[in-house]
């Protein structure tokens, strides 16, 4: 028993004595301090880009937004444009392939049997001959090789011509071609007469599929002669039939052959540019012109491209020469090129110079003889490629047609006047300036055909009334000079204020948005400079709206909402504040009165609570001037109960409802030295420990 | 819980020892360690006294839950220009061995000792105490003067050794002791407002500060019972004379020593003046919570740049001189003695005392006193020693009316010990 109250007596001492501190009572404490201090001006009420200070330093709201433009590069899409040739080998040229064969008078005697004899043994003198037949066929072997190896035809044309040199005309002459390879017949023919010392030339076509090889063997069928009758002839028997075989007109299926060198392509072509202008040139901003080209040609294809419109600063217009080399047997070869275009310029009258939005190209093609045989066939081809990629304008001229663009329905987000939640306000002036901005080289029209203020809060809308409603404003073209060119637009303000159209109560609906319908004309007056409008890339025609508000106003709970992310756990985080007043000490250099009320907002944006209080912020005393003398100071107080700590310890967001009263009937100008001095002051009771 | 607590540890001690008394036992051990025997001792230390709060005050300060403005009248009704405050506690062991005092001869003992301890001093301005209880309001319009103030606080554990001798002279017994320790330190605040003024405008817009400060604090992210934070030494060296078998004189000299704190401690100096009129923004509107503490921190910058490096920090020493006159009367009354205690550069007020100490038996000592000092003001004290067999229990208190009429006392310091002879 004692010892376990002795263990108990020793944890007891040793728990207490090694606490690390010694623990205390909670208590709180009255604290008494500034917490934020801020001068505010009329910046932290609007936006201070649109603040103007005026030259009696009053201060006015310039809010300038754009209504409605365009550029060139919203109404001409990049140009693009492919351009095509597949050029094949029947289109090839073989040229006409000749070859020879003689048969001299004692070589076909041989063949002749008795009479032959008598012919040939009296060679040198003169007798009278009869009739030969009977001469068995004789072959001859002719070789085109050097032309070509073998030819597979789609069509074609063998003429052979017949010069007879005998002393005795030749009848019933039967002849063939075969190829030697394999005896296949190529054509067969018979020569009814061929009188001494003529000559006949036999036409004949070829059929589809016809093959020639390069060793050839023309046979002679039957060879006759009525002879001479009883009139003597000198017989000699060198004397010689000449063959002459003449191949071409080929249209080729396949062929193995030495193909000549040769153009095989040339053509001129208008190209046009598709867009809503009538261009006659037109400089490019940026793009590329892509050349390709697939071979399946076993020969050198060399080709040409100008373009005789295009030229760069002055110089030459643009041509290239290209090669594609020979393709494997079998397959094919391909290659390609590629220029940037910027910066050169196109005339777009076309090829006879009358056109509008066409430029006109040349390509040609040609293959380099080898010199050595080779195989094509009808399937290989060379296909060439001209892209032009992604061409845009840098500057066109021309005529920019005649159009009208009509915008309706637009809306235009105003945001000087968010945040404002209640009350109203009545300036003593506005002045809205519709502000074209022309720079195009053609004239325009500018007409306004509604507007409408839409506060969204209020759900109120207010039209514009204005005579200018619906009738054209016209704006002048642009004009440039000098080199390199410079463009003076031509801005034309069309002025609407109070006193002309009800614009003032437009903006006192404080708007959250403008919504708007307008009609744009182009050359209203049609082509009246005869092709002479340009248009840059950049440059178009710009349409804002400026609103001059000069800071006259009378304000009636005029009242602004701001919200701002606040976490008072973040702030007291032990929450240690127990309750307290919140000062808000001011001095105020506005000619009105303000109120301040904190609304306190949860994470969901619910409100928890509401601190408020009946004190305000009292207008600072004005002059017969209606100028601000001096501040007025003024405390507000905003007793903070467990409650309300309860609210602030889920808040996380403040807002802020500031509202304005004017303390006077008339417009008071709001000076650029006004301000409102702030201090907000914690007089809290304060627990010291959690 | 707290109060049971306190009770418990101030009371209960008294009733647990009921053992057969220990003949061996003289009342020379009442009055001081008597080196008579090998011993080994668990003992329990605190102290703690306000020279203007009572206790009761304090009793309220750190044993209720919340100080309504009563309290809080009560603590600080009487406050003075300069409100010394003082809370010490230590817990631990020692062991130590016996000097021959049958034969007397001369003798080399030696004592080792642990010790957890926990110091809090500081002396505080009025305004100070006020404005920590009531808050800047009620200064509106006036200026605090809350300098110069101090508060220290050590937190460390004592590992120590002690070298024991005695001396026989023709009519004197002299033992003397040098001891030396190793302190683990664990934590160590101390702020010295050397130039307080605190000005805070009637409405609250304006708060001005002049300060001089000095401030140091160990590693604040290591702050464990038992997390090393500072390695230090101490010293302590002390004597007891017995002349003619009547008189003893006492000297002890503790505490002498240091500790070097690592270089993740913070220190802050301040020499300057901040007028305070809130934290400038640019629109109200923009209020949000996060520019509260960036420009919090970025204040506390201005008012004193906080630095992290190491720093060595001095123990409070402790000098305590005594004497004893023994009586050789057959009645109880076996001495009587006094001595007088002054613990250095701990806003400390010399501490008196003077004490009976009556033997009525072998097992019961018991030792009343009257003191004046240190945090307190006058005490009545009352030592009581309860031997049985080889052990000793002893507790004392400096201040019996605190817990009596805490309201009319001003501190109270109590001693528990179990001992036992080996």
């Amino acid at each position: 028993m004692n010892k376990n109250i002795l263990l108990l007596l020793v944890s007891t001492l040793l728990l207490y004595s090694c606490r690390k501190d010694l623990e205390t009572a909670n208590w709180e404490v009255e604290a008494l301090s500034p917490l934020v201090t801020t001068n505010m001006g009329i910046n932290n009420l609007v936006e201070d880009s649109i603040i103007n200070t005026n030259s009696d330093s009053s201060l006015s709201l310039v809010y300038k937004n754009h209504l409605y433009d365009f550029t060139l590069s919203d109404l001409v899409d990049p140009f693009n444009k492919s351009i095509g040739n597949t050029l094949t080998v029947d289109s090839l040229n073989l040229g006409t392939t000749n070859v020879s064969k003689s048969i001299s008078l004692g070589e076909l005697s041989k063949q002749a049997g008795l009479q032959g004899a008598l012919i040939i043994a009296s060679n040198g003198s003169s007798i009278a001959v009869g009739p030969v037949n009977g001469i068995p066929a004789l072959n001859f072997d002719i070789d085109a090789n050097n032309f070509f190896q073998t030819l597979t035809l789609q069509e074609g044309y063998m003429d052979v011509t017949f010069d007879n040199g005998y002393p005795v005309d030749i009848t019933n002459l039967v002849y063939s071609f075969t190829n030697k390879s394999n005896s296949s017949l190529i054509l067969r023919d018979t020569v009814p007469l061929i009188p001494a010392g003529t000559s006949t030339t036999r036409i004949n076509q070829l059929s589809s599929g016809t093959i020639i090889e390069g060793n050839l063997v023309v046979t002679i069928d039957q060879i006759e002669s009525p002879g001479t009758g009883s009139t003597k002839v000198l017989i000699d028997t060198t004397d010689l039939l000449d063959i002459d075989i003449s191949i071409r007109d080929l249209l080729l299926q396949e062929a193995t052959a030495i193909f000549p060198d040769q153009d095989f392509f040339d053509e001129t072509n208008d190209v046009p540019l598709e867009n809503d202008f009538e261009l006659t040139s037109m400089r490019v901003r940026s793009g590329k012109l892509k050349i390709s080209g697939l071979s399946t040609i076993e020969d050198t294809v060399r080709f040409h491209y100008e373009i005789p419109s295009a030229t760069l600063n002055g110089g030459p217009p643009f041509a290239i020469d290209r090669i594609v080399a020979p393709a494997p047997s079998g397959g094919s070869i391909s290659d390609s090129w590629e220029f940037d275009f910027s910066g050169w310029d196109f005339d777009l009258t076309g090829k006879d110079g009358t056109q509008h939005n066409t430029f006109y190209d040349r390509m040609s093609a040609s293959i380099d003889s080898t010199g050595s045989l080779v195989t094509l066939s009808s399937d290989d081809s060379i296909q060439l490629t001209i892209e032009m990629v992604d061409i845009i304008g840098e500057k066109g001229v021309g005529y920019l047609g005649q159009d009208t663009i009509v915008v309706t329905n637009e809306d235009l987000e105003v945001d000087i006047f968010n945040g404002i939640t209640n009350g109203l306000i009545d300036f003593e002036d506005v002045i809205v300036t519709f502000e074209a901005n022309n720079r195009i080289g053609a004239d325009m029209g500018l007409q306004i055909d509604k507007i409408t203020s839409i506060n969204s809060v209020y759900s109120n809308n207010v039209n514009l009334t204005w005579a200018g409603l619906g009738n054209p404003i016209p704006v002048n073209r642009a004009s440039e000079s000098g080199n390199p060119p410079i463009i003076s637009p031509t801005i034309k303000n069309e002025v609407i204020n109070a006193s002309n159209s009800n614009v003032d109560v437009l903006l006192e609906n404080t708007p959250n948005k403008l919504n708007y319908d307008l009609t744009v004309f182009t050359n209203p007056n049609g082509n009246v400079t005869n092709y002479g409008d340009f248009i840059y890339f950049d440059d178009g025609l710009d349409v804002s709206l400026n609103i001059e508000i000069p800071l006259s106003l009378i304000a009636t709970n005029l009242t602004l909402s701001d919200t701002s992310s606040f976490n008072f756990s973040n702030v007291d985080k032990n929450q240690q504040v127990t309750g307290g007043i919140l000062k808000l000490r001011g001095d105020n250099g506005f000619p009105f009165d303000a109120t301040v009320e904190l609304v306190l907002l949860d994470a969901d944006s619910t409100v928890l609570d509401t601190l408020a209080t009946s004190d305000i912020l009292a207008s600072a005393p004005l002059n017969g001037d209606l100028r601000v003398i001096e501040p007025q100071r003024s405390t507000l107080y905003y007793v903070i109960n467990s409650n309300n700590i309860g609210s602030l310890r889920n808040t996380r967001s403040l807002v802020f409802l500031v509202s304005f009263t004017t303390g006077n009937t008339q417009h008071v100008k709001i000076y650029s030295d006004y301000a409102l001095d702030l201090k907000l002051i914690g007089d809290f009771n304060y627990r010291v420990k959690k | 819980m707290k109060k049971a607590l306190w009770l418990f540890f101030t009371l209960s001690v008294s009733t647990v020892f009921a053992q057969k008394a220990d003949s061996t036992q003289n009342y020379k051990d009442s009055v001081y360690f008597y080196n008579t025997s090998s011993k080994l001792q668990i003992d329990y230390h605190i102290s703690i006294g306000a020279n203007t709060a009572t206790m009761g005050a304090l009793q309220s300060f750190f044993l209720e839950d919340f100080l309504d403005d009563n309290k809080k009248e009560d603590l600080t009704k009487n406050l003075k220009s300069e409100n010394k405050f003082g809370i010490f506690t230590s817990i631990g062991g020692h062991y130590q061995t016996a000097i021959d005092t049958i034969e007397l001869k001369q003798f080399i003992g030696f004592s080792l000792n642990a010790h957890y301890r926990n110091l809090y001093y500081g002396n505080l301005s009025q305004d100070l105490v006020e404005t920590i209880l009531f808050g800047n309001k009620r200064f509106a319009g006036q200026t605090a003067v809350i300098g110069p103030s101090s508060y220290n606080n050590y937190r460390f554990t004592e590992f120590g050794a002690k070298y024991h001798t005695n001396f026989k002279g023709k009519n004197t017994f002299f033992t003397a002791h040098v001891g030396a320790n190793l302190l683990l330190g664990h934590e160590y605040k101390m702020v010295d407002i050397e130039r307080g003024n605190l000005f805070t405008e009637t409405d609250g817009e304006e708060v001005r500060l002049d300060i001089k400060l000095e401030g140091h604090q160990s590693d604040t992210n290591s702050t464990g019972v038992f997390d090393v934070n500072g390695i230090g030494a101490s010293f302590n060296l002390g004597f007891n004379a017995e002349i003619d078998k009547k008189h003893i004189i006492h000297f002890n000299l503790s505490d002498l020593g240091f500790i070097s704190w690592n270089s993740e401690s913070l220190n802050a100096v301040a020499d300057t003046t901040i007028n305070f009129q809130g934290f400038v923004i640019d629109n109200l509107f923009d209020l949000t919570d996060s520019i509260f503490n960036p420009k919090a921190d970025s204040l506390e910058n201005a008012v004193y740049g906080q630095t992290k490096g190491k720093h060595t920090s001095s123990l409070p020493p402790l000098l305590k001189l005594g004497y004893t006159q023994l009586l050789e009367k057959k009645g109880n009354l076996k001495a009587i003695s006094a001595y007088t205690m002054y613990r250095f550069n701990a806003s400390y007020t010399p501490y008196i005392e003077a004490a009976a100490h009556f033997q009525f038996n072998k097992s019961h000592n018991l030792s009343p006193s009257l003191s004046f000092g240190g945090y307190n003001r006058f005490g009545l004290g009352l030592k009581y020693m309860y031997s049985a067999y080889s052990w000793q229990a002893i507790i004392s208190t400096n201040n019996l009316q605190s817990l009596i009429l805490p309201n009319n006392s001003y501190g109270i310091g109590v001693f528990v010990a179990l001992r036992r002879n080996l």
